[in-house]
């Protein structure tokens, strides 16, 4: 196996009770790729994502990242998620800590960083993400977009190598969905490796480096964002497509 | 038990109204005693029909408690029978527990209370009238049946038990400070003498027959140290309205002659001997 | 009434501290119980949801009063029955044993409502960020939802407070056991009574204004 792929995925299968939500499905990711998840809503995209970092317990197959199997007991998950960063559809920004609380306090609490090395890095990403005036303000006291771009900042506090993004946007009023598509543009431009669940065709267009379209549990189509977007070959694909360009 | 529910509410009622009569009480004078209490007793004396609400405790072997047959026997029941007899008035007996009882003369529920209660001078000065007294019990300790306590001196750092409002209760209190022990109060007198045999109290005070009866009748692990009995303090039935007068004179009349009839020594042989 | 605050007044109000004296290390204990048993609840883990839940089950369906004569006489009949002979447990011991057991079963089901009021997604941030679960609950969860819990626990911290007064039937020389014997020596119940209620209720009343106060300085903080 190469040593660039950074998520290695074989088999996966996830149920909840009888409903089976993801029905064998194997993909690779390579370091800096950036792979967007397409597909009507229910067809399994943020189950996937989520079982990448067993946010859910997928119920049969692999998962490798960086050389470590998610599905064996014996991963330490704790270390493994501290470099995949997560960002969630409602942000979920923790509301009793501050804006520079929220992105201290992971690198602390898990003894990566001194409070002053954390707070350090803290103000270099709430300034990427253009938030360094926000810095002792509670989450409720930011709007939508700030809100999901201090996520971003909070972590890219881990320093993590994969990012993964749940329907970033979704949460958020047309005029904010700009400013956050922006940061996570530009974490691209700097070679994250990112999977991405969006709505957003436009930025799947100009972005990913891959589409991966899935419906009813399984990948139905993928390729560059010219074959899928441009010229779907499936049925599927297409119907999708028209309905959301 | 429709009784019961009625004195409850009484209570609570009387508790509403307590925070205004506290003070004519504390003077042990009800408000309308100077003027009713003439015609109270001749309106007593006229209405032979009148049936006497008597409270009780519940469980004070040997004076008052249910049997193996579930009927209410003891030395209180059958001396108020005799003598309810010998000056032919009426009177309903109810159980409801020592507190209970004492609350329900109080607030008027109950006419007269017969709960083996001692005569004391605090409960006189509270207000409460005596009938002269039925029984002169003597208190005594009882100690775990392994246990090596055979004086007051032996109890000396150590804990007791007594149960609220007995003569047994004021004679460990007058012995606490001399012997240095300590006293816990328990309700009833099952739960004290447990005490004594889990050995958390080392010893328990209480009315020597009650304590030899109850030993006996339960075969419970404890035994009674000779010697050590109180002088004794006798027992009277109580009202609290100076209206009943009357009938507090008729239970000493009937008292008087039920002793001298032998009927007394009868009932007390029964029980005790 | 007066005869008796005069002669009994200061014995009225130790007993009052003996009361606070077993409500407040029934409420430490009980906080502790109702912490461990109100996250057994709330983990991912059937057999710890089961234990939590029989904890609460079996305490809240024993009458306060049971438990504590369960507790003061069933614990050390067992122990000495074991060989301890000499075991005593005494009836402050029972009596924080019995009420924090009680009050913590009610503690846990605040906690584990508490816990479950605060939105998933916080405890799966904090998880994503490669903090353990123990840590997310700690840090992340649990200040959230100590928030929503504070009424209720106040609320509970009453209730245990009146609950002492069960306590008399094991012969704790709490306010209510004290009022008993008050009531018995001078034959005077309503008037005993009286005074232990508005004891109880002056010292609850302060209490809970003190509480308010607590719980507005918290809010305040966001």
């Amino acid at each position: 196996m190469a040593d660039n792929i950074k998520i290695h995925v074989s088999n996966l299968v996830k149920r909840f009770g009888n409903l089976e939500v993801l029905k064998d499905i194997s993909m690779d990711v390579r370091e800096g790729e950036v792979v967007v998840l397409l597909g009507p809503s229910g067809s399994g995209k943020s189950t996937f994502l989520r079982c990448l970092n067993r946010l859910e317990n997928p119920s049969g197959g692999q998962i490798v990242i960086d050389g470590h199997d998610m599905t064996d007991k014996h991963t330490d998950l704790n270390k493994v998620r501290e470099n995949i960063g997560m960002v969630f559809q409602h942000f979920n920004l923790f509301n009793h800590l501050t804006v520079m609380q929220n992105l201290t306090l992971a690198p602390i609490e898990t003894k990566k960083a001194t409070r002053a090395e954390a707070e350090s890095t803290g103000r270099k990403y709430l300034e990427k993400v253009g938030l360094l005036d926000k810095a002792d303000a509670y989450p409720s006291q930011l709007s939508g977009g700030q809100k999901q771009r201090v996520a971003i900042a909070r972590a890219l506090c881990m320093h993590p190598d994969i990012m993964l993004f749940d329907e970033p946007t979704s949460a958020l009023d047309p005029e904010m969905v700009g400013e956050v598509l922006s940061v996570m543009q530009q974490l691209a431009r700097d070679g994250m490796t990112m999977v991405v669940v969006t709505h957003e065709i436009g930025f799947a267009r100009e972005v990913a480096s891959r589409v991966v379209f899935m419906d009813g549990g399984y990948i139905v189509e993928e390729g560059t964002p010219e074959e899928v977007i441009l010229n779907p070959k499936e049925p599927r694909t297409i119907d999708f497509l028209s309905k959301v360009l | 038990m429709k009784k019961l529910l009625a004195s409850l509410m009484a209570l609570g009622l009387a508790l509403s109204m307590a925070a205004c009569s506290t003070t004519s009480s504390d003077a042990s004078e009800p408000a309308s005693s100077g003027s009713s209490a003439a015609s109270g007793e001749s309106a007593a004396a006229a209405d032979p029909d009148k049936v006497w609400l008597i409270a009780t405790d519940t469980v004070f072997v040997p004076f008052e408690y249910t049997d193996e047959n579930g009927d209410f026997v003891g030395i209180d029941v059958d001396i108020l029978a005799a003598i309810a007899e010998d000056q032919g008035f009426k009177y309903e007996l109810n159980s409801i527990g020592w507190d209970g009882a004492v609350a329900a003369v109080q607030t008027g529920q109950a006419d007269a209370i017969i709960a083996g209660a001692s005569i004391t001078d605090e409960r006189k000065e509270s207000g409460w009238i005596f009938s002269d007294g039925y029984y002169n019990a003597t208190q005594t300790i009882a100690v775990a049946e392994d246990s090596t306590i055979t004086s007051f001196e032996d109890l000396r750092g150590t804990s007791v038990a007594v149960k609220n409002g007995t003569a047994g209760a004021d004679y460990a209190e007058s012995l606490k400070d001399e012997y240095g022990f300590t006293i816990t109060y328990f309700d009833d007198s099952p739960t004290m003498y447990q005490d004594v045999i889990i050995g958390n109290s080392s010893a328990c005070f209480e009315d020597t027959p009650v304590m030899i009866s109850y030993i006996k009748q339960k075969g419970i692990a404890l035994k009674v140290p000779e010697g050590l009995e109180s002088e004794g303090a006798p027992y009277g039935l109580a009202i609290m309205n100076e209206d009943n007068q009357a009938f507090l004179d008729m239970f000493n009349a009937g008292l008087a002659n039920i002793q001298a009839n032998g009927t007394y020594d009868a009932i007390i042989e029964k029980y005790l001997g | 009434m007066l005869r008796i605050i005069q002669t009994y007044g200061t014995m009225m109000v130790a007993a009052m501290g003996q009361t606070l004296l077993l409500a407040l290390l029934s409420l430490f204990f009980a906080c502790l119980l109702g912490l461990f048993f109100g996250l057994l609840s709330t983990v991912r883990n059937r057999a710890c949801n089961i234990i939590g839940a029989i904890y609460v089950d079996a305490i809240r369906g024993w009458p306060l009063i049971v438990l504590a004569y369960f507790v003061y006489f069933g614990i050390p009949m067992m122990i000495q029955g074991m060989g301890f002979k000499s075991f005593r447990m005494d009836s402050l011991q029972a009596g924080v044993i019995a009420l924090s057991l009680n009050c913590g079963a009610y503690m846990a089901e605040i906690i584990r409502a508490g816990i479950q009021s605060v939105d998933k997604g916080q405890m799966e941030a904090a998880r994503s960020l490669g903090l353990s679960y123990g840590k997310s609950m700690f840090r992340v969860v649990l200040p959230q939802a100590i928030r929503t819990m504070i009424p209720s626990i106040i609320n509970q911290f009453i209730i245990t407070l009146k609950d002492t007064s069960i306590l008399s039937v094991i012969g704790f020389p709490e306010l209510t056991n004290t009022a008993k014997n008050v009531s018995a020596i001078f034959g005077l119940p309503m008037q005993a009574w009286l005074l232990c209620g508005l004891m109880y209720m002056v010292v609850i009343i302060i209490l809970s204004k003190l509480s308010k106060n607590i719980e507005r300085r918290i809010n305040r903080g966001r």
